[in-house]
Order: C-alpha cells, then structure tokens, then sequence
C-alpha cells in the first residue's frame, strides 16, 4: 500500500492553506539494498502529532529526514515552508530531541543548554536554560557532568536544548525512552502543553499506550510505508477492526465451537485438540463480549482464552498489507 | 562569537588529561634524548638542525596534529554528538574554524614548549629559532589537514599514519615533486631557511611556505565544510 488511508478524518488544519509546518511528499530512503522509508507523505499541522511503529519501522529516518539530517533519497520535505538541510535560517526554528544517548559528556546540564541558546542566538542563553531545566525538572545549579546523570536524566536534558530558543517545530525521537512513570507523566504533559500552544510536535513511539497519552493525531509507520493515518481513536478502531485469531481452550472445544459460530460473530473455527480451537472473528469485540455466556450456554467450561496476534507488530503487518 | 563557544567547548572535549599525559610524554622523552646528546658531546659532525628536524618535524609535529586534530571533529562523530553544533542556525564553515582553531590552541603549546626546550638544549639560537617557525608551520598546516581526515573517517589515526609514515616519509622522498605535496617539505624548509643549515635540495622560499600553509589550511577547511554540509548526521 503505497498511499495511506484515512480511517477518520485527520483534524482540521488550525493554519491557512500553505502555511503547514511540515509538508512530507513521496519521500523515501534506502540505504544500499535497504529500504528505510518508502514513499510516504504526509503534512503535519501545529499540535501534536505521534508517529507510531514497531521497532526499525523507518520512524526515526523519517525524523531525520524532518530535521534535515539525512537527504532523501527520493521526495521533498519542507519544514516552515523551506528545505531543512539547506536553509540555515529555519534550523533555529527546529528543536530535535535525538535518540542518539550520547550529549556533551563533560558538561554540565546548564552548560549544555546554555551553549545551544547561545548558538540559537539568543540574548539571555543562561536565563532560558535556566528556566528551561526547570521546566524538565533538572536543577540547573546542579555541577555534576551530564555523563554522570541517569538515561532519564540525559533524555530530559536532550528535550531542554531542543526546547530552549522556543522552536515552532519540535522533532521527538522517543522521548519518553527511559523515564520513571512520574517523569514520564510529566514529560507527556509537557508535550501535549506544548503542542496546545501552537508548537508542531512530532513525537516517535513504538508504544501504542504512549501515542494515546500523547497525541490526537497519528501517522502510523511500519516497514518504512504509511500503514495509516489519523486520529488516535480512528486508528485504534482499525487495529480492533482487524481480523482476529483467538486460541481458546475449553472442556469440549468442538461444542463450543460450534456454538460460537452461530452466536459470536465468529468467521471460523479449527479444533486442533478435544479441548482447544482456534478462533477466527473479524469482530473481536463481540466475540469477547459473548464468548462466555455461549460458554455458559453450552454448558461448556471455558479454560484458557488467548489472543494469537495481538502484539504490535502483527497490527502493523496488518495494516501494511490491507 | 559562536566560533569562540565552539572552540571552548571543542578544546575542552579534545585536551583530554590521557591525551595530553601522552602527547607530554612523547615531547619529554625529545628533552631527556637532546638533554642525553647535550652531555655525551656529539662530536664536529653533529647537526642540531638535523636532530631537531628528525626528531621534532618528521615524527613529533605531525604525530602530535595527528592525535589532537583528528579529535575535533572525529570524536563528535565518534560519540555521535555533532547534531548539537549541525542542527543550529548557524554556518558549518564555523564549525570547520571552531575545529580547526581549536586545535591549534590545544597543539601550540603541546608542540611549541617541547621543541623549544630542545632546540635550546642541543642547538644555537638559530636552531631554536628554526624549529620554533617549522613547528608553528607544521601545526597551521597538519591541524587544518588532519582535521579534515576527522570529519571523512573514523580511522583517521590509521589514515594519518599511513600518510605520515608512506607519503610523508617514503614516496615524497623519491622525487622533488612529490615532495611538493608533503607538509614535511615546508615545515623542514622553515627550519633550514631560519637556521640557515641545508636540510633539503632546493627548500621553497619563506614567502612560499606561508603561501603554501595558507593555502592548504584553506583548502582542507573547505573540504571540511563541504563534508559537514553534505553528510548524514547521527
């Protein structure tokens, strides 16, 4: 599928016509034989927009691609109505918050920050590290080397000099990696407050519960094409709406079966053992809502209900292959 | 002002404590050789020039740049850290000066005190004099280049080596006009123009040699600059 769906409509655009953020056009990278991203577009308005996907899914080349770190191999990308990777100018209007873990090791937090005000040109670059370490929750007195801080400590000094010269466009590469539950609550809201003001949030995750926390709108990438985009619950729906294997195991899988063919919505049933099946069901929330009163029913014990392709990356490869 | 942010920051990253032991260690070890020459009493057939030039410009001078000015721009890639400079509204030619400068300031006195310590021990005025320019040419010169290896290759020690080792001190020899194209030419030409001693056939003239620095630090910091601006950044 090489043109993404819609499965609701994405949220109307806040900005006149030509003045989106982010304008992606049939942008696509391979690397010698390997196809990171293949020919995906997309426009991204202000607020917040999560680009959800498995692990090597083309995420991240995607991101770079955004904020100019990579050329294309094929395709545009215009940031602030300009080409990132050449125009000097709008850099200073892109934060980036990296997966790479490495920063200015030797450094303090407020030392490092204060550099990328400095390079942003700003006139009081202590004063807005400052008051953006704050904002991470980091001490900016704090005098020991970021080298000695703790991956979530690192993560949030990396979100403070993307966040220091105030950018219109903030390019999130797994932010939430490493943080304790509060930290991540915190970190979530500091987002969604952000992309509330106006700013254009681009927010990376592999984690599906994240996405829904963070965005209303959702671009999903898996296996470097756009499997879909939308609305959180739009694409939420489109991942239930899928079709389902389920292995129940049961005191007599052939009667349950059976029943479950005529009352659950239930496409197809496979009975590999006297107390096992497999279910097939396009409808998985009936399915769920009635297999235990058809149990019950059938005077049926029911043992064991599993789901067989409910992880992630079955979804993904669902949705690539629609 | 952003180059100067730069600079501090790269000087800070590059003069590592184990670097600079290392790099210290190799110009002490020039001091106790010229210090052991000074007292044996060498003899009429001994040059100082010579020994500084075998010892300071062939080995030291280009092994300390290497080591130094590599890191500039190779340990940000290394760590994957140049983003935070990359990603900034501002000119990747200042990056380039910021490298490059730094460097500088981190060898002069890494190269400069050593050699003048034994160009004093073992030779005249002129000697010290004579090393002191080759080596201040030498710095100028091999900073610009190897900082651009350190933006090509993570492997720009090796690289550097090979071209220390082969080019500079074997195929450069052979004729006049590979010599053209070995730093060593114009750093040993500095110091046999200064200390007046016939080191090589024919040394270039020191207006050349200030033309040939400038231009080759010219050269390198632009090919620098051409890399940053069209590299994939981590």
């Amino acid at each position: 599928m090489t043109s993404p769906s819609a499965p609701t409509p994405a949220p109307p655009p806040p900005a006149a016509p030509g003045s989106e953020p982010i304008v992606v056009t049939n942008l696509s990278k391979w690397f010698g034989d390997v196809v990171a991203v293949s020919d995906i577009s997309f426009t991204v308005w202000p607020g917040v927009t999560a680009l959800l996907g498995p692990n090597g899914a083309g995420k991240s080349t995607a991101l770079r691609m955004i904020a100019g770190l990579t050329p294309p191999s094929q395709g545009t990308v215009s940031v602030l109505g300009e080409n990132p990777r050449r125009d000097t100018a709008v850099r200073g209007r892109i934060g980036l918050v990296s997966q790479e873990e490495h920063l200015f090791q030797e450094q303090r937090a407020l030392d490092f920050v204060t550099l990328a005000g400095q390079l942003n040109h700003l006139s009081d670059a202590e004063g807005a590290a400052r008051k953006v370490l704050a904002t991470v929750e980091l001490d900016p007195d704090d005098k020991r080397p970021i080298a000695s801080y703790s991956k979530g400590m690192r993560q949030r000094v990396k979100l403070a000099q993307a966040l220091v010269h105030e950018p219109d466009v903030l390019l999130a590469d797994e932010p939430l990696t490493g943080l304790d539950p509060r930290q991540r609550l915190h970190m979530i809201k500091l987002i969604q407050d952000l992309g509330a003001s106006g700013v254009c949030v681009v927010v990376s995750s592999h984690v599906l519960d994240e996405v829904e926390r963070l965005g209303s709108r959702v671009l999903v990438i898996a296996q470097g094409r756009m499997a879909a985009q939308g609305d959180f619950h739009g694409i939420r729906a489109l991942m239930d709406d899928r079709p389902h294997r389920i292995r129940v195991r049961a005191s007599d899988a052939r009667e349950l079966g059976a029943q479950l063919l005529a009352h659950a919505g239930v496409r197809g049933v496979s009975v590999s053992a006297t107390d096992e099946l497999e279910v097939n069901t396009d409808d998985v929330e009936l399915f769920r809502a009635r297999i235990a009163s058809v149990a019950k029913a059938a005077d049926v014990r029911l043992l064991e209900v599993q789901p067989l392709d409910d992880d992630l990356e079955s979804v993904f490869r669902y949705l690539v292959g629609r | 002002m952003d180059v100067v942010m730069m600079m501090r920051r790269i000087i800070r990253s590059v003069a590592t404590r184990g670097r600079l032991i290392a790099m210290s260690l190799v110009g002490a070890l020039g001091i106790l050789i010229g210090v052991a020459i000074n007292r044996s009493d060498p003899g009429p057939d001994f040059v100082p020039a010579e020994f500084l030039d075998g010892f300071g410009l062939i080995i030291f001078v280009p092994l300390v740049a290497l080591v130094i000015s590599t890191a500039t721009i190779g340990d940000m890639l290394e760590e994957r850290n140049l983003v935070y400079y990359w990603l900034r509204p501002i000119g990747r030619w200042k990056i380039t000066l910021a490298a490059w400068l730094g460097a500088i300031v981190v060898l002069l006195p890494l190269i400069l005190i050593p050699m003048g310590v034994l160009g004093a021990i073992v030779g005249s005025g002129d000697d010290a004099a004579g090393i002191l320019v080759g080596s201040v040419v030498g710095v100028v010169a091999y900073s610009a280049v190897f900082t651009m290896l350190g933006a090509f290759t993570q492997r720009a020690l090796v690289v550097g080596l090979v071209y220390i080792l082969l080019w500079e001190g074997v195929i450069a020899g052979f004729s006049r006009t590979a010599g053209w194209f070995a730093l060593r030419t114009y750093t040993r030409s500095a110091l046999a123009n200064v200390a007046d001693v016939p080191l090589l056939d024919q040394p270039p003239q020191t207006t050349s040699i200030v033309l040939v620095t400038i231009a080759v630090a010219l050269v390198a910091g632009l090919i620098t600059t051409w890399r940053l601006n069209t590299m994939d950044v981590d």
